[in-house]
């Protein structure tokens, strides 16, 4: 398969810890990139790009992924990302650029991806948890992550930018040899840095109480309670001294006048793990 | 040891009439100065026992007669239910506030409720009026506190089609040039959002944990930090973020659909893949069969498992003896779970699984034992075997006729 990839990666931070890792959906991006690439990653064009920080230890965990290197675009720790970024693959322009759905540290708002298929023109396909390509046609197939552990099939034509989702497939460990052995590639940018700046007053975050359903105003102590608490009680009936077949009938009645007998229908040996 | 009393030193001029305070307010004026000669002034006295009991006799003893008269208890029946909230009308609103709420499966979720609730306070801080731009017709948007609704067409209706959705979002936006437009954070909702931003080339408020009139916080650095700002022309807010509309009522008017906008689709959706409800987290699912100490054939509630396509898990007994594995396990020190339905086979209800069942929506359980707590929280409960009910179910779901 001769198809470009460009995986773009973060530093990121552990939230218990606080120490710097390689973060886990930058690693699902380039998982999914290696996947594809199968086992002769020299030989496809997998370039892995970061923009920050060479010297940044946490980077060797994506060479240590089996990548041979490393392609950092030098910027300080309040520049703006968004320029090198694009410079870099305006050169490449690949076919496919991978990357997650927000950085670990940083603003971490989630919008780098969008701003660069908007600026480079690319088809942007959000949360994908699994991808092939068939580049004979130009398009690719994608998963796309649904609430409720759905999935949807996607197409879409390349070049093609995707976000890959936490619910992707785990990334494979990275090896020390490797990490040691594979290279950091500084790049000249070629753009002028351009200095980030926060979007408000900055405050360490407080954790907020769950809000309550808001209370009735009229009804009695124990609706109010109820509310408060969220223990509400059932509605409905209770059968009693009823046979095996009666009491299967009931649950089934109650199931499909609910609607949930349409999910069953399908048979589940038939479903694809994983 | 003891005190000298104090006494009055003797007045000169020898005795004095003393006053009676009680007759002089019960006697007329004139009365006063004869009531002060003659003190012995009759009143009537009330008599409580003879109130009380007028037949006579002691009334604790008799136990015939109800404790409390019957006029009394309907005196304390429930008041009326309040009438509903007056409908709210804005009819000249200074600005717009535009709201997409997900609609998933075409009813108002949580998320949706909080989305318009935040686009109420955005706009009730200066006179302006919520628009909720809707792709599916949806109920109770004027209950949730939309002033307006703008449908907006879009060719595939449930299809993952967001080029087309951001073609008629650009061109909403451009007609009523709203000062603020609310998405929320959900898998759908942000990545409509961020697409809007990205091309209008707005920088948009992502991941907002409340909301105010004139500031707003939201989340960055990871989980680290908070921004504060005055609100941006676009919001992504979570679910918590604002508290929904209660108890108003406004007028949610359809406005006109626009017509569709055209735009090169890059994106064409295949359709959904079928669920596998193994690989579903517990907490996501949607239809979940549950085993308590009841359960003692675990083929049977496998195969139930299986027919029903629904997501396996127990109780936490079950659990510590191993027929299931721990992340399996729902309750206090499991799971909470928020399942459309969840079928409770053999579990009794104790306090700490019933709170982790709080959210689902609807509950059906079997339990052998008539007085289970688990009946009293059940929509649909049946006191019987689950040994026989399990198969039985089954072989309905399998089509075949029952026993």
């Amino acid at each position: 398969m001769t198809v470009a990839i460009a995986v773009l990666v973060s530093a990121g931070r552990h939230p218990g810890s606080g120490r710097a890792r390689r973060a886990p959906n930058d690693a699902r991006a380039l998982e999914l990139a290696l996947a594809l690439a199968g086992d002769d990653v020299t030989a496809t064009g997998v370039q892995v790009l970061h923009a920050g920080d060479p010297a940044q230890p946490a980077l060797r965990a994506y060479l240590g992924m089996g990548i041979p290197a490393l392609h950092v675009l030098p910027a300080d720790a309040d520049s703006d990302i968004l320029p090198p970024l694009l410079a870099a693959l305006e050169r490449r322009r690949p076919q496919l650029i991978l990357t997650g759905v927000r950085s670990e540290c940083g603003w971490s708002g989630g919008c780098l991806p969008y701003l660069l298929a908007e600026s480079l023109g690319y088809t942007l396909v959000s949360n994908i948890d699994a991808i092939d390509m068939d580049p004979q046609d130009g398009m690719a197939a994608l998963r796309q992550v649904r609430p409720r552990g759905r999935r949807r099939l996607l197409r879409a034509a390349l070049p093609l930018l995707a976000t890959v989702d936490p619910a992707a497939p785990a990334p494979r460990q990275n090896a020390f040899a490797r990490a040691r052995r594979g290279r950091v590639i500084e790049e000249a940018s070629g753009v002028a840095a351009v200095a980030a700046v926060p979007p408000g007053t900055v405050h360490p975050a407080r954790q907020r109480p769950r809000r309550l359903q808001p209370l009735p105003a009229a009804g009695s102590a124990a609706d109010r309670l109820q509310a408060l608490t969220g223990a509400s009680t059932g509605s409905g009936r209770v059968l009693e001294a009823v046979s095996a077949g009666e009491a299967a009938q009931a649950i089934y009645d109650y199931l499909a006048a609910q609607g949930l007998l349409a999910a069953a229908g399908s048979a589940p040996g038939s479903v694809p793990g994983g | 040891m003891s005190l000298p009393r104090r006494t009055r030193p003797p007045r000169s001029g020898g005795e004095r009439q003393r006053r009676d305070p009680r007759a002089e307010v019960h006697a007329p004026v004139d009365e006063v100065v004869q009531a002060e000669t003659s003190p012995a002034v009759a009143r009537t006295r009330r008599d409580p026992r003879g109130e009380r009991s007028p037949g006579g006799g002691n009334p604790r003893l008799d136990r015939a007669r109800p404790l409390r008269p019957v006029e009394e208890t309907t005196a304390r029946t429930r008041p009326a239910t309040p009438a509903a909230p007056e409908t709210i009308i804005n009819e000249n609103p200074d600005f717009w506030v535009l709201a997409v709420p997900d609609l998933a499966g075409g009813s108002l979720g949580a998320h949706d409720r909080a989305v318009l609730g935040a686009a109420r306070l955005l706009a009730d801080a200066g006179g302006g009026a919520v628009v909720a731009a809707v792709f599916t017709p949806a109920a109770e948007l004027g209950a949730a506190g939309a002033d307006r609704i703008l449908p907006l067409e879009c060719a595939p209706t449930d299809d993952y089609a967001p080029e087309q959705r951001i073609a008629a979002l650009r061109a909403a936006v451009a007609a009523l040039a709203p000062r603020h437009v609310v998405f929320p954070e959900s898998l759908a909702g942000a990545d409509l959002g961020r697409r809007l931003a990205a091309g209008l080339g707005e920088l948009p408020a992502t991941r907002v944990q409340a909301v105010a009139a004139d500031r707003i916080l939201s989340r960055g650095d990871g989980e680290a930090v908070e921004f504060e700002r005055e609100p941006p022309r676009i919001l992504l807010v979570d679910e918590g973020a604002a508290a929904p509309v209660s108890g108003r009522l406004y007028e949610g008017r359809s406005l006109d659909a626009a017509p569709a906008a055209t735009c090169h689709a890059g994106i064409t959706d295949a359709g959904e893949l079928p669920v596998d409800p193994a690989a579903v987290p517990l907490a996501e699912a949607e239809l979940i069969v549950s085993a308590g100490n009841g359960v003692s054939d675990w083929p049977a509630f496998h195969a139930l498992a299986a027919a029903l396509g629904a997501s396996e898990a127990a109780s936490r007994p079950v659990c510590d003896a191993g027929a299931l594995p721990r992340e399996r396990q729902v309750g206090a020190s499991g799971t909470l779970v928020a399942a459309r339905c969840y079928l409770a086979l053999g579990i009794s209800g104790a306090p700490q699984h019933l709170q982790g069942i709080s959210d689902c929506e609807h509950v059906i359980a079997v339990n052998l034992d008539p007085h289970a707590e688990i009946l009293k929280r059940a929509d649909l409960g049946i006191v019987a075997d689950v040994q026989a009910v399990m198969p039985a179910l089954a072989a309905l779901l399998r089509g075949e006729k029952p026993q």
